[in-house]
């Protein structure tokens, strides 16, 4: 005996493919608005439109892998899964701490926060600055999370990615200015340093996504140096000359905070 | 389609729109403990379920996600022992643990956080506080700060080890049997008072006074009359109804803020498959009227319809729809068409008042009250001088002048606004719904919906938050409507981004303050000139502006000369722009008022080089002085003297000051440091405050006590509990005075056909006017018992005088031992002899406000290179009155310091040119998280005020006050920045480190 629940329209369609080739297939020939389940998506913002679901929970792409020179994170892998992880960064731990309570980091998925997220994310600057390479599909080519920001909506990439390539061992920097401890950072920057030298750089805080401000192979860059061409924004919740400010002691912080871990490994 | 889910343990087959949340699924199988905070972003988990064992919000999977997983809901927990016959393994450890310590106020949240606690117990049964506050932190609760909800986790951890926990709740036993003394100061400190300092995890300190250690019930910390059914997520909420038939309804916003609705067309609206009715401005009355819920006459302009052919905010009204579903409603809505002719908008309020000003309110139908004027963009103004200002200034060696800010912010209870209404088998109207004022929602209604008062039934069940939001004439008139126009039971809720855009709001104010002080410290005039926001309409205009005066100006009178005679001016014009309505907030226009009192005290006593603490007392008021606002100001009516008889504040000043180590830390250069970490400083601030309690010869509530066949009672009121333990208070009250235990009073609140009036819950009343209502009717009551009970002794042969019967431990006792139990005399008054129903009402109204006092300290750590601070530690001693019950008292003071560190620190509204707004969700308007809260610590310094049967004083209200300015005070005291605009936001911060360098 089923219980019939009739509060909303039966027109969508919702499909739960268990492998990756079904998924694929799923999405290509299905005809309608599609909507990729993949963990953390905010349905009431949908009430009145139909779609097809097409739920990705099933297809095994929630682990997380350890190997000797990269961490594999699986796209469906819960923000919380992620932060209680052992090969996690701590700084990233501390980025996906701000950016949302237990519960939803719970129900996010890597993706979902990928391809919600704007630039008032702290998880998602401090992944940046990780430079992750994303697994796409169908082509199992990789792009970078950078390039994928900068147009989600570019068909290209493909129709969705499973995996999230972080190359270790990396040391990772967090900081972050804002209201409160927990509250969304008015501007974060984060630094990330591997063994050969490369430092990448990225702020957020602001705008639709966050941005890579530096990616060079050089030791000790200095803050200045490493904000010579960039300059943030100011908006609703900051001034631009705040933020700039603001930029150069963060990343000054992050540059000795990698600089004190450097020194440990050694 | 078809799917089947596993719901504790239970296998259920759905048959399910593939688009319906989870949420939506449980609630319509009636897993009722899962709430909704009409969140979009999953960001308050009012909604949370455990899935696989974690929790998650529900609103964020659609039911068929759900599938292949378990799901458990707080219904799996315990239930109450004892259903008749059939007996239960009871409550769940977890659930225990949050009655036991007093960890649920609303209940809203509360099957959300034993959830969470519970998938946390389950992994690790030996969590630290900081894992139980990393647990919590995806449930936003707006009552309790965490507090007591971590302590209900630890403890409940504790006994899931086996260990041994002490006893909180005793209905015998005195203070001193409950809790280990830990004394906090040394014995010299406290001559003069008979005291006992007593601390446990929970509970707050308290400094007693002899007297109310003769009571058995009063001042124990009794649990919640209402935990049980709270904490098992009971359908105790208005939106935990529902009728079959009832129709959704939805409310088109504008989304513009200032224009003429040219034309609607609902055509298409109307149309729609599933629509039941579309009402705009043309198809109801149109009647005047205020959404302020107050007594009669309300005191403030009517400028307000149900609707209009304006707009004048963005998120003003310009339709109804009630439809099948909220689905077919939503999109019913989004088939309205609407040609708007915008007009200039006005978002600042300064610009409100200049000459040539676009008109915000020319409707005909304006009824002005006292010196509104809508041609001027005046909802109101207030002049009050009391003695010679200008006198007292040139009198003063110095003269202090500055402005502030405080910013618009909400109230953001987690429960929405929410209404079901329905027309009754009588055809009387029934409004079901989440409000502060269910009378005044009865009087006020009647004429907008053209129904006489005696055909309108309300009735509040439990209330998931209120803080003033709520105590609002808002959302019932749009649910009502609907029930007219279509005869079915319609049922509105708001969802979050509604609360933001088209609710109320505290009153953003912009206050010049100009004060001259003798070189002693001597205060010889004081003068407040405020600029009110009241936004769209005027709501609570007058009334919160006098409030920003009447308690913040009446603090601080002078000395010597000055403190018989003092100089004080409040001027306030209270202006409309095109911005949400501002309203009732928790404080009610007081915190306004102290963030520039307090921030300007500080300042001069640092600019004359006084101790910040001794310059307060020297010219604060003292016991039986006359409130000197009690003549120039009554809320629009006619003023009567009142003397203040009991002020604790230099008791509260000491305990404070130990409780956060003032002496090692003001002025100390070395604490203010850390070791090499120069841009880091420490600081530490205070601010003291007063509040009121009740309105003067205005508020009333009343009681009515009635015997049941087993000697318990049952008693009715009006009063309003909003989390606030007020229930269980009153139910304290009643016992004490009848001789049996709390549980024996069974409460019932509020309906306006069973219950007797009640103004409803605001000016921290609830203890003041309904308990000694509650105490009235409850002597009467003890009298028909005793007098029974002297005819029962004298039937036995026994000699019994009135005078002699004592009520004690549910039995009429005479000093000779002969007792006779409640029970007997109940089944002899209802059914053996002169058979009659003890029973009795009683009301009572107050002829003064006795003031509520404290001081508030407040550490931070400073980062001066960024302008961010985290604030440490907030303490927070005051004086109450009698504390009625510790934990609940402890509970509002916890509280009201969470809501009032976001209004010093991160809350505020912000608005566009075009009058938009920045926050509409709880994501961007940020309230606390379990996981970033500092140390607070609660003290009860007890008087014994006179006006009241138990001593007692208001405490909901007063902890909204002092926390802003004394974390400002604390951050000048850190880095000798001075922010004048509440919020400290990091940036102004750094500003003004930046001009001073």
């Amino acid at each position: 005996m089923f219980t019939k629940i009739e509060r909303r329209r039966m027109n969508s369609i919702y499909i739960r493919p268990e492998s990756i080739e079904s998924a694929i297939s799923s999405i290509r020939d299905l005809s309608g608005t599609k909507k990729i389940l993949m963990g953390g998506h905010y349905h009431s913002e949908s009430n009145s439109d139909d779609f097809v679901f097409v739920d990705l929970q099933a297809l095994g792409i929630d682990r997380i892998l350890t190997y000797e020179s990269q961490i594999e994170y699986g796209s469906m892998a819960r923000l919380q899964q992620i932060l209680e992880h052992p090969n996690t960064p701590e700084s990233l731990r501390d980025a996906l701490r701000i950016e949302s309570g237990q519960n939803v980091r719970n129900s996010l998925s890597l993706a979902g926060l990928i391809d919600n997220a704007d630039g008032r994310s702290p998880s998602l600057t401090a992944l940046l600055a990780l430079d992750p390479q994303l697994e796409f599909q169908p082509s199992q080519q990789y792009f970078p999370l950078e390039l994928y920001l900068s147009n989600k909506k570019d068909q290209n990439f493909g129709l969705f990615f499973t995996k999230v390539v972080i190359k270790t061992p990396v040391a990772l920097a967090f900081k972050s200015v804002a209201r409160t401890p927990m509250d969304r950072p008015i501007l974060c920057a984060s630094v990330a340093s591997w063994q050969e030298e490369r430092i990448r750089v990225s702020l957020g805080g602001f705008g639709e996504k966050p941005c890579c401000i530096y990616d060079q192979y050089t030791s000790n860059p200095t803050a200045s140096k490493i904000l010579e061409n960039y300059s943030p924004m100011g908006d609703q919740w900051a001034s631009a000359e705040y933020r700039e400010e603001m930029a150069v002691v963060l990343i000054k912080r992050c540059l000795i905070e990698i600089f004190n871990h450097t020194q440990e490994e050694k | 389609m078809k799917i089947v889910l596993d719901i504790n343990r239970q296998s259920i087959s759905l048959d399910v729109p593939p688009s319906e949340t989870l949420l939506e699924s449980l609630r319509v199988l009636g897993y009722l403990g899962v709430k909704s905070g009409g969140c979009v972003r999953g960001e308050c988990g009012a909604c949370t379920v455990l899935m696989d064992g974690k929790p998650v919000n529900s609103c964020m999977f659609l039911t068929a996600q759900a599938e292949g997983h378990t799901i458990e809901t707080i219904e799996q927990l315990g239930e109450h022992p004892e259903q008749g016959w059939r007996k239960t393994k009871g409550l769940d450890s977890i659930q225990q643990a949050f009655i036991d310590v007093g960890a649920i106020q609303c209940g809203y949240c509360t099957p959300a956080m034993v959830l969470a606690a519970k998938s946390l117990l389950e992994k690790n049964i030996h969590p630290s506080e900081g894992e139980v506050r990393e647990a919590l932190s995806g449930v936003l609760c707006r009552c309790t700060a965490y507090v007591k909800p971590v302590q209900a986790v630890l403890r409940a951890a504790a006994k899931l080890r086996g260990e041994e926990v002490p006893e909180i709740f005793s209905s015998t036993g005195g203070h001193n049997l409950l809790f280990d003394p830990i004394p906090q100061l040394p014995p010299e400190e406290y001559a003069g008072y008979d005291q006992t300092m007593l601390k446990t995890g929970v509970l707050p300190k308290l400094k007693m006074i002899q007297d109310s250690d003769q009571f058995r019930v009063i001042g124990h910390p009794e649990p919640k009359v209402d935990a049980m059914k709270l904490v098992q997520g009971k359908p105790a909420f208005t939106a935990d109804l529902s009728l079959p038939k009832t129709l959704y309804a939805q409310v088109l916003h504008s989304p513009v803020a200032h224009a003429w609705i040219k034309n609607i067309d609902v055509s298409k609206a109307r149309d729609f498959p599933g629509v039941a009715a579309v009402l705009t401005w043309q198809d109801i009355p149109r009647v005047v009227y205020s959404t302020a819920g107050q007594s009669d006459p309300i005191p403030g302009p009517l400028d307000t319809f149900s609707l209009d052919r304006k707009v004048r905010f963005v998120g003003d009204r310009v339709a109804f729809v009630a439809a099948e579903t909220l689905e077919i409603a939503k999109k019913a809505i989004s088939l309205i068409e609407v040609d708007y002719e915008e007009l200039p908008v006005i978002v600042n309020p300064e610009d409100a008042m200049r000459d040539g000003t676009v008109v915000i309110h020319e409707e005909p139908e304006f009824v002005n009250f006292a010196d509104s004027d809508p041609s001027k963009n005046l909802a109101a103004e207030i002049r009050i001088d009391i003695g010679d200002v200008e006198k007292g200034l040139s009198e003063a060696d110095k003269i202090f002048e500055d402005v502030y800010e405080v910013p618009k912010v909400q109230q953001a209870h987690i429960e929405p606004h929410v209404t079901l209404t329905y027309w009754d088998e009588d055809d009387r109207l029934v409004i079901r719904t989440s409000t502060q004022v269910p009378f005044h929602v009865r009087r006020m209604l009647a004429p907008v919906l053209n129904l006489p008062i005696k055909r309108i039934r309300v009735i509040k069940p439990r209330i998931g938050g209120g803080f003033g939001g709520k105590q609002e004439v808002l959302i019932e008139d749009v649910a009502a409507h609907l029930t007219i126009a279509t005869g079915r039971p319609v049922f509105y809720e708001m969802d979050r981004e509604e609360e933001f855009i088209a609710s109320r709001s505290r009153h953003p104010m912009r206050i010049k303050l100009r004060t001259g002080v003798k070189l002693d410290g001597t205060i010889t005039a004081n003068e407040m000139i405020c600029l009110s926001d009241t936004g769209a309409y005027g709501c609570h205009a007058l009334t919160v502006a006098g409030n920003t005066g009447h308690k913040s100006m009446a603090l601080y009178v002078g000395d010597g000369n000055y403190r018989q005679s003092p100089n004080i001016r409040f001027y306030a014009d209270v202006v409309y722009t095109n911005t949400p309505p501002s309203g009732a907030y928790r404080g009610y226009g007081v915190p306004q008022g102290f963030w520039p009192v307090e921030r300007h005290m500080e300042k001069i006593s640092r600019a004359l080089g006084l101790d910040p603490l001794s310059f307060r007392l020297k010219n604060a008021l003292r016991p039986g002085e006359l409130h000197p606002f009690s003549t120039a100001w009554s809320e629009g009516r006619e003023p009567k003297p009142e003397i203040v008889e009991t002020i604790g504040l230099e008791e509260c000043v000491n305990q404070g000051k130990a409780a956060i180590d003032w002496d090692s830390k003001f002025g100390s250069e070395e604490w203010h440091t850390i070791p090499g970490k120069p841009h880091l400083r420490r600081g530490v601030g205070v601010a003291m405050v007063m509040q009121g309690t009740a309105i003067p010869y205005l508020d009333m509530g009343g009681a009515s006590i009635k015997l049941n066949d087993d000697g318990t009672f049952n008693l009715l009121i009006g009063a309003t509990d909003l989390g606030t333990g007020s229930d269980t208070i009153l139910a304290q009250m009643a016992a004490e005075i009848l001789g049996v235990r709390t549980e024996d009073i069974i409460v019932y609140s509020s309906d306006t056909d069973f219950t007797p009036f009640d103004k409803g819950a605001y000016a921290s009343s609830t203890t003041y006017i309904s308990g000694t209502a509650v105490v009235k009717a409850a002597r009467q009551v003890a009298y028909l018992l005793r007098k029974r009970a002297v005819s029962m002794f004298v039937e036995m042969g026994i000699e019994a005088k009135l005078q002699d019967v004592s009520l004690v431990n549910h039995m009429a006792t005479l000093p000779s031992g002969e007792n006779l139990s409640l029970e007997e005399i109940s089944l002899n008054s209802l059914h053996h002899v002169n058979q009659e129903q003890i029973m009795a009402v009683a009301s009572h109204m107050s002829p003064v406000s006795p003031p509520p006092f404290a001081a508030q300290f407040a550490q931070v750590l400073v980062d001066t290179e960024t302008g961010c601070y985290e604030v440490e530690k907030l303490v927070m001693a005051v004086d109450s009155g009698v504390i009625i019950n510790p934990i609940t008292a402890s509970g509002q003071i916890e509280g009201g310091m969470a809501q009032a560190l976001g209004y010093g620190v991160c809350e505020e509204m912000v608005y566009d040119e075009k009058g938009r707004a920045r926050e509409k969700d709880l994501v961007d308007y940020h309230i606390f998280r379990a996981d970033e809260m500092p140390e607070m610590e609660t003290i009860f310094v007890e008087t014994y005020e006179p006006s009241h049967p138990f001593g007692a004083k208001a405490v909901a209200e007063i902890p909204m006050d002092g926390v802003a300015p004394a974390v400002g005070n604390a951050i000048l005291d850190a880095c000798g920045a001075s922010i004048n605009d509440n919020p400290v936001t990091p940036e102004k911060l750094w500003r003004e480190l930046k001009r001073k360098s």
